[in-house]
């Protein structure tokens, strides 16, 4: 089917595929790689996320430690000023001199021997050499204690020196021998006692600041255990962190968790190992590795993130086909809006293509009916394509003139009709009018079988309805046969009727007159005396006397009759009496006259036979004619004239004859009864007389 | 149908001149009547009809020959023929025409007669 509509529904298919297409292939590797990008960087804005609460959740808590190693610090200096104004207060005893030097020493020494501050505090004095000279704890009286290294890795003495020598007073942390620094670390303040000659330390254990420091650290790793337990990287990606040694802080999703051991495919290396490497280059870019999970390969997207303060290692993962999948979602959602706009935008292209071809389908039909319309009612048949021609479309401009056409067509056909009627009238009339024609004319054959001497046949065959051509033939009396051959000029209905009167006066003219050619004058003057038109017609009147064979005969114009003796060739006779009767008034016709011999045949014809045109517009000619009657002797008239006839019509070939064909033959057998032929002379032109 | 007829109208002096080519029969005698009687409206003392160019002249044609020339002596004009081919010549001497004609061989020869 190439139905229009099929056409037009195809067109806006194909337009909206292309479109459709065009759309989501452009626009497909776009949004692909932004939703990829999104993912990668919600997976990265993840990291960030763990890092950040990380990194704040250590620097509340170092802030926290300093808080409290400031709130120590201060306590044990204040605690060492008072102390040591203690100490300055037994050595004023000796200058003084209320004691000796060496007793306001040993004061001294008791008094930090007695000295207990509580908790982990300690005051003590320390000789120039880092010996404990006095201490609340009398086992440690005499240790040397500047030989400990303190946690920047100096001689305990050599950093109280230097310090004091630089600010006054010197502040130590160092580790006690034998424990670690969450029980034996000590932060001591020292200051110089010169009158004295020793250092005054007040310490105090520090280790509960560590230990409050890594329980905080706990507590972060607990809560990161939890949150990340939580945090769901796309589907089934994860966040997990592990430690420089490789071993995990919280633990990985617990699927991946047996898988993170083995070796990335591509490269060969540790997959844990990758991940520190690309944490340790902090770069941010995402690592690509593989995971061999039974017998699939899974492509994994990583990003690790390396929080230094903690050793810690943050790693975000997650298969890279997560990554993709939104992106693989949305264009197959994309897939299935189109798909659903393209089925409506379809049904619509299908409705619409229809009110487009529905038109077009009623004027199809009303165009197929309309030959069986019945054009000559009156009414519009139009009455369908109202509705349409209403419209301002192209269609309605068709539909319009598809009913200016009907109009138009019933107008024409009216009229046609009409003059189809007319014509019809005017035919039949014509034909009535040859008919009236045709009675004019002799019609018996033969005329006068009773009459042996004479065999007379002729023959009239009208270029149209009726001709301008006309013969007649009848006797005078018992011996004088008078015939005629005429020919209008021009045809159609007034030569008919000018060939009509023609017939009527000769008949007339005969009753009053012996001879043609007085005959043929007054005919002349009756024709020409009312005739504006100028008809005229050229006539041969011919008067044979049966007993002598002579004729008497005049020719107005006549195409020269043929003789054809019984003894002898055939000739034509080239005499002439003068102009065609019509022509001109007053007009004296010459005389002729024929001797015939018995079987001698003359033939009286009109121009239509010698002009007969073929469709080479070539003449039947006077020649041919000849030749035709020498032919046909043997013939009777009936047959000559037949044969002439028939001769003639094969010449033409079909071509429509264009003048009247008129042929009269008049065969005279002697004065002798019957049909034997009687020897004679051979006819002779007889020399013309004047006529009277 | 193209007719094959048609015409050139000239004047010598007071002398009309028309030449005609073709053929001249129930068809086309119509139109040469027309155009006989549109040389004949500028009323010309003379008028030389030249049927050299001629082909064929049925019996319309003569008639239409006729009434000009019955026309032509009304209004005191002179007709003559002339440049008739040896088949019109033979239509003319056949019909007794030829006796009813102010007929000249050539065209100078018709305005000379005209003229002179």
């Amino acid at each position: 089917m190439r139905s229009l509509r099929l056409q037009l529904f195809t067109g806006i298919l194909a337009i909206l595929l292309a479109a459709g297409v065009t759309v989501m292939l452009s626009s497909r590797a776009q949004m692909e790689q932004a939703l990829i990008a999104a993912e990668s960087r919600s997976a990265g804005n993840v990291l960030q996320m763990i890092e950040l609460q990380v990194s704040n959740r250590y620097r509340d808590l170092l802030r926290e430690k300093l808080r409290i190693v400031t709130e120590r610090r201060a306590m044990l200096e204040r605690m060492s000023s008072v102390t040591a104004a203690a100490l300055l207060a037994h050595a004023r005893l000796a200058r003084h001199g209320i004691a000796s030097e060496g007793q306001a020493r040993a004061l001294a020494m008791a008094y930090l021997r007695d000295l207990r501050p509580g908790g982990a505090v300690e005051a003590f004095a320390m000789s120039r050499q880092g010996h404990v000279l006095a201490h609340a704890a009398p086992d440690r009286i005499g240790r040397d204690i500047g030989a400990l290294t303190d946690i920047k890795g100096r001689s305990l003495l050599a950093a109280v020196r230097d310090d004091i020598a630089r600010d006054g007073h010197a502040h130590v942390v160092w580790d006690a021998p034998g424990a670690g620094e969450r029980d034996g670390r000590r932060f001591a303040h020292f200051v110089d006692v010169p009158q004295l000659d020793l250092y005054l330390g007040v310490s105090d254990g520090i280790g509960d600041v560590e230990r409050f420091v890594e329980a905080g650290v706990e507590a972060t790793i607990g809560f990161l255990g939890e949150m990340l337990r939580e945090v769901q990287v796309v589907d089934s990606g994860f966040v997990f962190l592990f430690d420089e040694d490789l071993a995990p802080i919280t633990p990985p999703a617990d699927w991946a968790a047996p898988l993170l051991g083995q070796r990335d495919a591509a490269t060969g290396r540790p997959v844990m190992a990758l991940f520190r490497e690309a944490g340790a280059r902090g770069d941010g870019a995402a690592l690509r590795y593989t995971l061999q999970q039974g017998d699939t390969a899974l492509e994994m997207e990583a990003h690790v993130s390396h929080f230094r303060p903690l050793g810690w290692y943050i790693v975000s993962t997650v298969p890279a086909v997560e990554i993709a999948r939104p992106a693989h979602l949305l264009i197959a959602r994309q897939v299935q809006i189109f798909a659903l706009v393209l089925a409506v935008a379809l049904l619509l292209a299908w409705a619409f293509a229809a009110t487009l071809t529905g038109p077009l389908q009623r004027l199809t039909g009303y165009a197929r009916a309309l030959p069986e319309r019945d054009f000559t009612a009156g009414v519009g048949a139009a009455g369908p394509l109202q509705r349409l021609a209403r419209s301002r479309s192209e269609v309605g401009g068709l539909a319009r003139a598809f009913r200016f056409m009907e109009d138009e067509l019933r107008d024409k056909i009216a009229a046609l009709i009409r003059t189809t009627r007319e014509k019809e009238r005017i035919e039949s009339e014509l034909s009535i009018a040859r008919d009236i024609q045709n009675g004019l004319l002799p019609k018996i054959f033969p005329p006068f079988p009773d009459i042996p001497q004479i065999d007379l046949h002729a023959a009239l065959h009208p270029a149209r309805h009726v001709g301008g051509d006309l013969f007649d033939f009848y006797f005078l009396d018992d011996r004088r046969l008078l015939f005629t051959v005429g020919d209008v000029a021009d045809k159609g209905v007034p030569s008919a009727l000018f060939m009509a009167i023609t017939k009527t006066l000769v008949k007339s003219a005969s009753a009053q007159e012996d001879d043609p050619a007085r005959m043929m004058a007054r005919v002349n003057d009756d024709l020409s005396a009312d005739n504006p038109r100028a008809m005229f017609v050229t006539l041969f009147i011919g008067l044979l006397d049966l007993h002598s064979g002579r004729v008497a005969y005049v020719n107005a114009g006549q195409n020269p009759p043929l003789l054809r003796p019984a003894a002898g060739a055939a000739r034509f006779l080239r005499g002439l009496s003068g102009p065609p009767g019509g022509a001109m008034e007053g007009v004296r016709y010459r005389p002729l006259t024929l001797q015939l011999a018995p079987g001698d045949t003359l033939l009286v014809y009109t121009d239509g036979i010698t002009e007969a045109m073929n469709p080479e517009q070539q003449e039947y000619g006077n020649d041919r004619l000849l030749r035709c009657c020498e032919a046909g002797r043997g013939a009777d008239a009936a047959g000559l004239v037949n044969a002439l006839l028939t001769d003639v019509r094969h010449h033409c070939r079909g071509a429509p004859p264009s003048d009247d064909l008129t042929l009269l033959c008049l065969t005279w057998h002697g004065a002798a009864s019957g049909a034997a032929t009687q020897a004679g002379a051979p006819a002779q032109t007889v020399a013309p007389v004047e006529g009277g | 149908m193209p007719d094959n007829l048609s015409f050139t109208r000239d004047q010598e002096g007071a002398t009309a001149v028309l030449d005609v080519q073709g053929r001249i029969d129930s068809a086309t005698a119509g139109r040469f009547e027309q155009e006989l009687d549109g040389v004949l409206a500028a009323r010309p003392e003379g008028l030389v009809i030249d049927l050299a160019g001629l082909s064929y002249m049925s019996s319309a044609g003569l008639r239409v020959l006729l009434v000009t020339a019955r026309r032509c002596q009304a209004e005191g004009c002179a007709m003559v023929l002339c440049g008739l081919g040896a088949t019109i010549r033979e239509v003319f001497d056949i019909s007794g025409f030829s006796a009813i004609f102010d007929i000249a061989e050539t065209r100078a020869e018709a305005t000379a007669r005209l003229n002179g």
